[in-house]
């Protein structure tokens, strides 16, 4: 199997820009990448695109590849148009990773896009394709990581504080990420005063909805001779997984999709969570990422409010947890969301990511959600990126 | 009149019980027992086919939310969670809790009512979980 590499990376801003398109959204991520990679349009092999709502918001529901790719004056390539919920940046990254290593393609170009300021019900948690059911009774998203936050302070003791601090902590990030979508710092005080939306999380302790792409060029030994690159950060493990449906008794303080698929990852990479130096993780609702470090075995289990709460996962932490400001801040234009991890570890490790920068960052993680299905995750996604 | 399942699965998750009352459509495995809702076709564990079977909807809550901002479909606020019904089911559904009554939580014996919930083209017939006792 061949070794693959990220060649460069870009992203637009995120937040909601009522005159953009997918076209103009994944065509500006698309430039400013080919730019970081030094390539041309001509030496991309194949594309692979991740946007989740394409269909339902914009009438395109396949095709959203080709359309870049064209914006970018790229034809007469394989084009791979990934839909994998929130996960669907990611997705694309792992199948262009996966053609790469296999040798097939040298030289491939991931995007995740979405656009999702203009739609129907803004201003509504969105349903879930894998909750049809769920959602005629009323099912959202933020209810699920709400059941869950509950047994959680029932089981373990996590406090409303420390879930309010993930908030507080992203925030703080995002004021050093010019492209975040939200970037005014925070207090506890605002998050316990914000607006209920499922107790117990308030807005403050949501994600955002919103526009925005991101993209990235991944070589493999091969593709980085015949360009003439030096790639920087070697792709030591990509894994994704679905979720474990047979199981009805499902404990919801700990999410063992995640467990499984982070444990593979480290395994590929020949590491333990102890060698992450930076890690991005889903933190769609604030909760998640507590619950995301004990499953990707930053903590304990039942710790990881303790976690958050000692500062352990600050830019000036022990493992700085989204350094650009997570879902909560950075925004979530859900197919744009896997690949925008990547674009932040890799400003990471090669030491430009600002004020924000972790240092001395070495080995990164990036960890994604996607979708429900039967009551667990439809997809979840691990990605090691490792400093040359 | 609409009942739940007809909008996403194409058929009702209802039907009425010898004692007229509503029941949850499930099925059962004749190899290894597990019930499934809403009802399978083949059994996930063996591939066995599976028999049409229902339930009367008793179960224990496992976790309960108050959902404040509904989502489209829905005019006010609601209480629902996950109730792990008595056949081994873990099932999705809105909670009753009127004002002054203590808010539902996990351990909480409850039983299956149906009503309309929702509103305009997303208005179904759905269970309502009461609590038992309270």
């Amino acid at each position: 199997m061949a070794t693959t590499y990220l060649a460069g990376v870009g992203m637009t801003p995120f937040g909601k820009f009522r005159d953009a398109t997918l076209a103009t959204l994944g065509r500006a991520a698309g430039r400013e990448t080919l730019t970081d990679a030094g390539v041309e349009p001509r030496h991309i092999e194949m594309i692979a695109c991740g946007s989740a709502r394409s269909g339902i918001l914009h009438a395109r529901e396949s095709g959203v590849g080709q359309l870049i790719g064209w914006e970018l004056g790229i034809e007469g390539v394989p084009v791979y148009n990934e839909k994998a919920f929130c996960a669907s940046g990611a997705v694309a990254f792992n199948i262009a990773h996966m053609a790469l290593a296999a040798g097939i393609h040298d030289v491939a170009l991931v995007v995740g896009v979405e656009k999702m300021s203009a739609r129907d019900g803004a201003g509504r948690p969105l349903t879930s394709d894998g909750m049809a059911l769920e959602g005629e009774q009323g099912f959202t998203p933020p209810a699920y990581y709400a059941m869950a936050a509950r047994r959680h302070m029932e089981t373990y003791g996590t406090t409303r504080e420390q879930i309010a601090s993930v908030a507080v902590k992203n925030r703080a990030a995002a004021q050093h990420n010019p492209k975040a979508q939200y970037r005014d710092p925070i207090t506890l005080d605002d998050v316990l005063g914000s607006k209920a939306v499922v107790s117990p999380l308030n807005l403050l302790d949501c994600c955002p909805t919103g526009d925005g792409a991101a993209a990235a060029v991944l070589v493999n030994e091969s593709g980085a001779e015949k360009l003439g690159l030096q790639p920087t950060i070697r792709i030591a493990a990509s894994v994704m997984g679905t979720g474990y449906y047979r199981e009805q008794d499902r404990d919801m303080t700990s999410f063992s999709l995640d467990r499984s698929t982070s444990r593979k990852a480290y395994e590929i990479a020949s590491i333990g969570p102890s060698d992450i130096d930076v890690a991005e993780v889903h933190d769609s609702f604030s909760f998640a990422e507590i619950i995301h470090y004990e499953d990707l075995g930053f903590c304990e289990p039942g710790t990881g409010g303790k976690l958050v709460e000692n500062g352990d996962t600050a830019l000036n932490g022990r493992i700085p947890v989204n350094t650009g400001g997570g879902l909560l801040n950075r925004g979530h234009p859900l197919g744009a969301t896997g690949v925008a991890q990547i674009v932040e570890l890799s400003d990471q490790l090669n030491g430009r990511a600002g004020a924000r920068q972790v240092h001395g960052a070495r080995t990164a993680l990036a960890h994604i959600s996607g979708g429900f299905h039967e009551g667990d995750f439809a997809t979840s996604g691990i990605t090691v990126l490792a400093a040359r | 009149m609409t009942e739940l399942g007809e909008l996403s699965l194409g058929y009702s998750l209802l039907e009425r019980g010898a004692d007229s009352g509503y029941r949850l459509r499930a099925s059962r495995c004749p190899r290894c027992g597990d019930v499934r809702v809403p009802p399978r076709e083949l059994c996930p564990n063996d591939s066995a086919p599976c028999t049409p079977t229902s339930l009367t909807g008793v179960g224990t809550i496992y976790e309960a939310v108050h959902i404040a901002i509904p989502p489209q479909g829905f005019d006010t606020s609601f209480w629902a969670g996950y109730i792990d019904l008595d056949e081994g089911v873990r099932f999705f559904a809105q909670i009753a809790c009127a004002d002054g009554e203590p808010p539902p939580g996990h351990g909480q014996r409850v039983q299956m009512n149906v009503e309309w919930i929702g509103n305009g083209d997303r208005r179904v017939m759905a269970p309502i979980f009461t609590r038992v006792g309270i």
